[in-house]
């Protein structure tokens, strides 16, 4: 992304980073909530799918917050 | 890789309720929706480019064209299109199968691993809840790297985005994403498909 600024500058490679950021949250989103799917089945559609995507968002939180500060 | 050998598991049992379905007649609308389904599964993959540029492998200048093309052509086989492939065997099991609809509409594709393991006795079944399990955390080793990138494309966009520490920038796009999630959780499919096809649009022009 900082190559990016050498070809775009400044503020249009600040633009695409942003663009990168929502691809980011995006594809977390997707990806928790084909988890979330898979778990949700596992508890044989028991627990609801809220609390499936609440607890698997949360391990992925802790687990980089975890990664970031070591 | 590790998750390979659970892959290989799910594959093997759900193996029996898998069809060859046949291609339907081919026209334009058919060629149409394949190229937009093409388009979809291209999306998905392309988009890593960018974030794999946090966690690139530098090779040295005279490595071989060969080389690296049989490198990243192993790397998208085992990656991408083997777990694709099996994603799209899954669903064959659907078209005919009253048991596997009906898991599919409960719980997604989740439904479809779960019926797999049905039909083969308890124990299986329970083993199968295992399988299904450690398949549910590995998504962990897909949506770290997202948010690991999304600290460091953020610092990205401005200087006044550096005076922020990351972890603060992963902490806002961790709350997001949740809420995102959590909202959206009825329409998975039609999600994907959308957000996968504006990846496209916006990705393949560039790369």
């Amino acid at each position: 992304m900082t190559v990016a600024k050498y070809a775009f500058g400044l503020y249009a490679g600040g633009f695409i980073a942003f663009l990168n950021v929502l691809t980011a949250v995006g594809f977390a989103m997707v990806n928790t909530m084909a988890g979330a799917e898979a778990f949700y089945a596992v508890t044989n559609t028991k627990l609801p799918l809220v609390v499936c995507i609440l607890i698997l968002a949360t391990g992925y939180g802790c687990s980089i917050e975890i990664t970031l500060t070591r | 890789m590790v998750i390979y050998p659970f892959f290989g598991i799910l594959a093997g049992f759900a193996g029996s309720s898998m069809q060859n379905l046949p291609i339907p007649a081919s026209g334009q609308t058919e060629m149409a929706n394949w190229m937009s389904f093409m388009a979809t599964s291209l999306g998905y993959a392309v988009t890593w480019g960018p974030f794999s540029a946090d966690y690139s492998v530098y090779m040295r200048e005279n490595t071989g064209t060969v080389r690296l093309f049989c490198w990243t052509y192993f790397s998208l086989i085992t990656s991408q299109i083997l777990v694709m492939a099996l994603g799209a065997a899954l669903a064959t099991c659907i078209p005919g199968s009253d048991a596997f609809q009906a898991s599919f509409n409960a719980s997604g594709v989740g439904g479809l691993m779960d019926q797999s393991f049905q039909g083969h006795g308890s124990a299986v079944y329970g083993f199968g809840k295992f399988i299904q399990l450690i398949l549910v955390l590995s998504t962990v080793a897909v949506t770290i790297p997202n948010l690991y990138s999304l600290g460091l494309s953020m610092q990205n966009v401005g200087m006044w985005a550096v005076k922020v520490p990351r972890i603060v920038w992963t902490t806002i796009g961790f709350i997001v994403f949740t809420v995102a999630a959590a909202v959206g959780r009825d329409h998975f499919a039609t999600i994907l498909a959308n957000f996968l096809n504006c990846l496209a649009y916006w990705y393949v022009s560039h790369i």
